[in-house]
């Protein structure tokens, strides 16, 4: 079959050509008919399996973190028109302006909360996270101090289980350090060896990056 | 999801070179739903306007992230990646001359850049701490959904199938993997995978012909 049969019957399954466009293709190969229908039902089984993009997870974060990441980069490199898109975005969106600004410093003092529960076993009445927010409504977050753990406890319900196969491991950091400008912070174990390191990444975003256990 | 129409003012170009009033049902824009026209989003983009920027984004954040993750099969990448290409989208809005559809436009900057990402992933592979599943490690829909009604017997029979559907596609080579995704699930028509691609109407058909030669031999099982 030559590369022009092939185009033809390319269209001709997806009905931009007739049968009648193609007879003399199906009079010297009668089984196109029966590849035609597979393909019709190949098509049919890969639309209903495969996402077509109805939905993307958490679309209004997705928006809004879009948003502040070019506000980001439009700071960056400074000019003329980012100048007057940025005037625009604060006039329309002063709420995701002033996230921008916030931002960088909610990152870390979120991480600064989460070591001193972890580490400093700050009694419960003593410091308490008065809120949390889940993107996902259908997930629920709960924080509560658990005596017999001595540690308080961030529990998320909502999620899909965790393949079995997936290794997860512990580790017991017993002490941090600041780095000089204090952009991220460094976890030592009890032999003090660096582990962790929790960090903020370009989008500002916290993370946690593994040293060594 | 913001919807917008067909746009009786801009024609679209069918396949066979007739112009059509409306584009076809399955086409992306048809399922973009009501608004104004992409056509004028872009003209305030241009001049600067997120909020149609973001009308934009709205209109087109599934079909981007859903074209990425039936190529990587990574939530949480393909979140990240889609962001990517709004955000190159933005900056050379400016530089868009609107000779084809914005979406077609958009696509082709997601193809680059999901391309660019699984080039540079294969270069770093294994110096930077993996925090991702796999989507062959996944026992039923992906591990940071959160748990829905359906049965999980459901859930499992469907994994297995989509594991499979995915699994002949990789199968494919990525010439072959792009044309059957933009025309089956994205709908995209011959000339738009051409532009999307950067390659003729004819090496369109072709690959088409053999992605679902090849596809159909690898589900022979699963066909009716």
């Amino acid at each position: 079959m030559n590369p022009q049969d092939e185009e033809r019957i390319t269209q001709w399954i997806d009905g931009t050509l007739s049968d009648t466009d193609v007879q003399d293709l199906l009079e010297t190969h009668p089984e196109l008919h029966e590849a035609k229908s597979q393909s019709e039902s190949l098509g049919k089984l890969l639309r209903k399996e495969l996402d077509s993009g109805e939905q993307i997870p958490y679309p209004d974060f997705f928006n809004h973190q879009l948003k502040k990441r070019i506000e980001e980069e439009d700071a960056e490199s400074p000019s003329a028109a980012a100048d007057q898109k940025d005037a625009l975005a604060e006039s329309m969106f002063p709420r995701f302006m002033f996230f921008k600004k916030m931002a960088p410093l909610a990152a870390l003092a979120v991480i600064g909360l989460f070591i001193a529960l972890l580490f400093f076993n700050v009694p419960v009445g003593g410091s308490k996270i008065v809120s949390t927010y889940t993107p996902n409504p259908a997930l629920e977050a709960k924080i509560f101090y658990s005596d017999e753990a001595g540690a308080t406890v961030l529990l998320i319900e909502g999620l899909a289980d965790i393949p079995a196969q997936q290794n997860i491991t512990g580790v017991q950091a017993v002490g941090y350090a600041p780095d000089a400008d204090a952009s991220h912070l460094t976890l030592y174990s009890t032999q003090n060896k660096p582990i962790l390191a929790l960090t903020v990444d370009r989008k500002a975003q916290p993370r946690i990056r593994k040293l060594s256990f | 999801m913001n919807k917008s129409g067909p746009n009786p003012s801009n024609p679209t170009i069918e396949d066979d070179g007739r112009r059509s009033q409306n584009p076809p049902a399955n086409s992306p824009r048809s399922e973009a739903g009501d608004g104004p026209p992409d056509e004028e989003l872009v003209r305030l983009g241009q001049q600067g306007d997120m909020a149609a920027f973001d009308v934009l984004v709205t209109r087109y954040r599934g079909k981007v992230y859903a074209m990425i993750v039936n190529i990587i099969h990574n939530q949480a990448e393909s979140w990240d990646l889609a962001q990517d290409a709004f955000i190159k989208a933005w900056k050379a809005l400016p530089k868009f001359e609107a000779r084809s559809n914005f979406y077609t436009w958009l696509y082709r900057i997601t193809h680059n850049v999901t391309y660019d990402w699984l080039r540079k992933k294969k270069i770093e592979s294994g110096t930077e701490f993996d925090e991702t599943i796999k989507s062959d490690q996944v026992v039923a829909a992906a591990p940071t959904s959160p748990k829905d009604i359906s049965q999980p017997d459901d859930d499992l029979e469907k994994s297995e199938l989509r594991l499979r559907i995915e699994a002949a596609i990789n199968e494919l080579s990525p010439d072959h993997r792009d044309v059957i995704l933009l025309k089956e699930i994205q709908g995209c028509r011959y000339q738009e995978i051409a532009d999307i691609l950067n390659i003729s109407i004819g090496t369109v058909m072709s690959r088409l012909f053999y992605a679902r030669k090849k596809l159909q031999t690898t589900l022979e099982d699963l066909q009716p």
